[in-house]
């Protein structure tokens, strides 16, 4: 009953406006969540087995001077270097490479010929390198050399050396079949031993050994002066999107080796669109409240004396303006369900484009979460205005 | 509550007239007036000389004034929303002079919306009372299509759906023949005397023929 005297004067073209007003603002929001959540797992610094680049990680060197050249030197890392970049927020770790100081000396014989090269050995921690445990293992007793390169490297030879010298091409599987012959001069010895490419790596940019293959080489054949400093570090990000990288290298005159830079790049650029998209929705949404807003306003003076009559019948402020309450809070339930519909709809126009390069969506909780968050705030101003209203009205 | 004291209460609208010889012989403004739970008062007055507003004041749904008012002894400037609402539900009864019927709604449902809040009448109870009145036949036209004097009987009606200490009713039969008059007198007296309450009414003219002792007040 009290309805019957509340319901007059409300107009059903003042709350349908406001519910477009709102959705329109709310989905814009939604969907922009959405679409940073499933591009994202291809640009910004989050894995999953169906990342594009596992960008968090970049490989950094010094730039080489002409102070180096005459030097004889190489660029590298000092101690110092080393703790101010781990003290950097975006850092999640830094490992350097670790060298070898003694020769190396690489022979194959593909297809009918011999080749040998002068080389060099490089090694990380095994939890860095992407291979399997058991084909990565060292054992000096047995020794065979596991080594990894870079693609890159079989794909110059395939499509430069090969093609070129007439030679033949090889896949990596045939090419890890391949049994090489490494020689390791130093500390007045020269061995030879078997080795074998047993993986090829899309991010390290080196001939990389195994560890503990490489403790004992340099413990057999490394030279006691050697320098201890790494020429390349591999810095592990916790946020590869975030600008303060990229100025970072730059100010410390730091080359950047691999995609990670780009896609940084691209991420932040991805962040940046995204937050200004949904700075535009929240604007929408807060226009369409403050439109709400008004028109109670309007609504409550129209039926000041409705609602001072009840009030002075002994009704609560809470009896009257719960009614209010309940079609703000019906008519924002269904523009909360409308837009997740949204967002379910929309997400199709770039599911088909993401799932040809193997990204997977991303999970619609956080689009819906944001909806619903935004949509509670949105009704619980909307009640706190009309109880206000309402209890605005107790005295004449 | 047993008691409404008012304590040199004066409307602030009046506060320029304090000397004047009306307020200066008034048995209301800037005087003490005690009325106590099961008498019957009649405040007499001429138009304009604040009727409406003591009982506006009384009942909290105006402030503009100085001095004190207290329900036994509790000063009611100190009430709260929810205070109030209680009061109105279970202890302050109240006929406005301007009705404030729903137009909307009919004259049964007027009085059921008070009815509901307070559960304290059955529909079979009010619809004897509507006839009484002489206006049963006009229980289901919407108030805003009656005359003032049924619009009148209605409020009355509705006025009497709950438990009350005291019952003001402000100018309640101005429209109302002397047998009307009289029916309203006799059911106001009635339901006042079951409950021991008290009784406060204001007039121009034509005033409430309450039965019994009646204390009478001028304004």
């Amino acid at each position: 009953m009290i309805w019957k005297v509340l319901r007059r004067n409300i107009s059903a073209g003042q709350i349908a406006g406001y519910a477009v007003a709102t959705l329109v603002g709310l989905a814009i929001v939604t969907v922009a969540v959405q679409f940073y959540a499933d591009v994202s797992a291809a640009l910004g610094g989050r894995r999953d087995a169906s990342a594009l680049i596992d960008n968090r990680r970049m490989v950094i060197s010094r730039a080489v001077s002409i102070k180096d050249t005459f030097r004889g030197s190489s660029p590298s890392f000092s101690a110092a270097d080393i703790a101010d970049l781990e003290a950097q927020p975006w850092t999640a770790g830094v490992t350097p490479f670790t060298a070898a100081d003694y020769a190396v000396r690489a022979a194959v014989d593909l297809g009918g010929r011999g080749m040998s090269t002068a080389l060099f050995f490089e090694s990380l921690p095994d939890r860095l390198i992407d291979v399997s445990p058991d084909v990565w293992a060292f054992d000096p007793s047995h020794p065979e050399i596991p080594v990894m390169i870079p693609k890159d490297y079989l794909t110059l030879y395939n499509f430069g050396f090969a093609a070129s010298g007439g030679m033949p091409a090889v896949s990596e599987s045939m090419l890890s079949q391949v049994p090489l012959s490494v020689t390791l001069t130093g500390n007045g010895l020269s061995e030879t031993l078997p080795a074998r490419i047993v993986g090829y790596s899309d991010w390290l940019n080196t001939i990389a050994v195994p560890e503990a293959f490489m403790r004992w080489a340099r413990g057999r054949y490394g030279r006691a002066d050697a320098d201890g400093r790494p020429s390349r570090l591999v810095v592990e990000l916790s946020d590869a999107s975030d600008p303060a990288v990229a100025r970072y290298m730059a100010s410390h005159g730091y080359e950047v080796a691999g995609p990670g830079d780009d896609l940084g790049r691209a991420s932040h650029f991805l962040t940046v669109l995204t937050s200004v998209i949904i700075l535009v929705g929240g604007i929408i949404t807060l226009l369409a409240l403050g439109i709400l807003v008004l028109s109670l306003y309007l609504l409550v003076q129209k039926k000041r004396r409705a609602i001072s009559g009840l009030l002075m019948l002994g009704y609560e402020p809470r009896q009257v303006a719960g009614r209010y309450i309940a079609l703000v809070a019906a008519v924002n339930g269904v523009v909360l369900v409308l837009s997740w519909a949204a967002v379910l709809v929309a997400r199709r126009l770039w599911e088909a484009p993401l799932a040809e390069i193997d990204i997977a969506p991303a999970s619609p909780l956080a689009a819906i979460l944001t909806a619903l968050a935004v949509m509670l705030i949105v009704t619980a101003v909307n009640a706190l205005t009309i109880s206000r209203l309402v209890r605005g009205c107790f005295r004449e | 509550m047993q008691t409404i004291t008012l304590t040199d209460v004066l409307p602030r609208v009046f506060a320029a007239e304090r000397d004047s010889r009306a307020v200066t012989t008034s048995q209301v403004w800037l005087a003490r007036l005690e009325l106590h739970r099961g008498r019957f008062y009649r405040i007499d007055a001429s138009s304009g000389m604040g009727k409406t507003s003591m009982c506006a004041f009384i009942y909290g749904l105006r402030t503009d004034y100085e001095g004190r008012i207290a329900f036994d002894g509790t000063d009611i400037a100190g009430y709260g929303i929810g205070d109030w609402c209680a009061l109105r539900r279970r202890s302050l009864a109240y006929l406005p002079q301007s009705l404030d019927l729903f137009a909307e709604l009919s004259a049964i449902d007027n009085i059921l919306l008070k009815n509901r809040l307070t559960d304290h009448r059955s529909e079979a109870d009010i619809r004897r009372m509507l006839d009484r009145l002489g206006i049963a036949d006009r229980a289901d036209v919407p108030a805003g299509r009656l005359s003032v004097g049924q619009q009148q009987r209605v409020a009355l009606v509705r006025a009497l759906c709950q438990p009350f200490d005291f019952i003001m009713l402000d100018e309640p039969v101005s429209h109302l023949d002397a047998v009307n008059n009289r029916i309203c007198a006799d059911i106001v007296a009635d339901a006042a005397r079951e409950q021991g309450a008290g009784v406060i009414t204001t007039s121009v003219g034509n005033h409430l023929a309450l039965p019994g002792d009646i204390n009478i007040i001028e304004l």
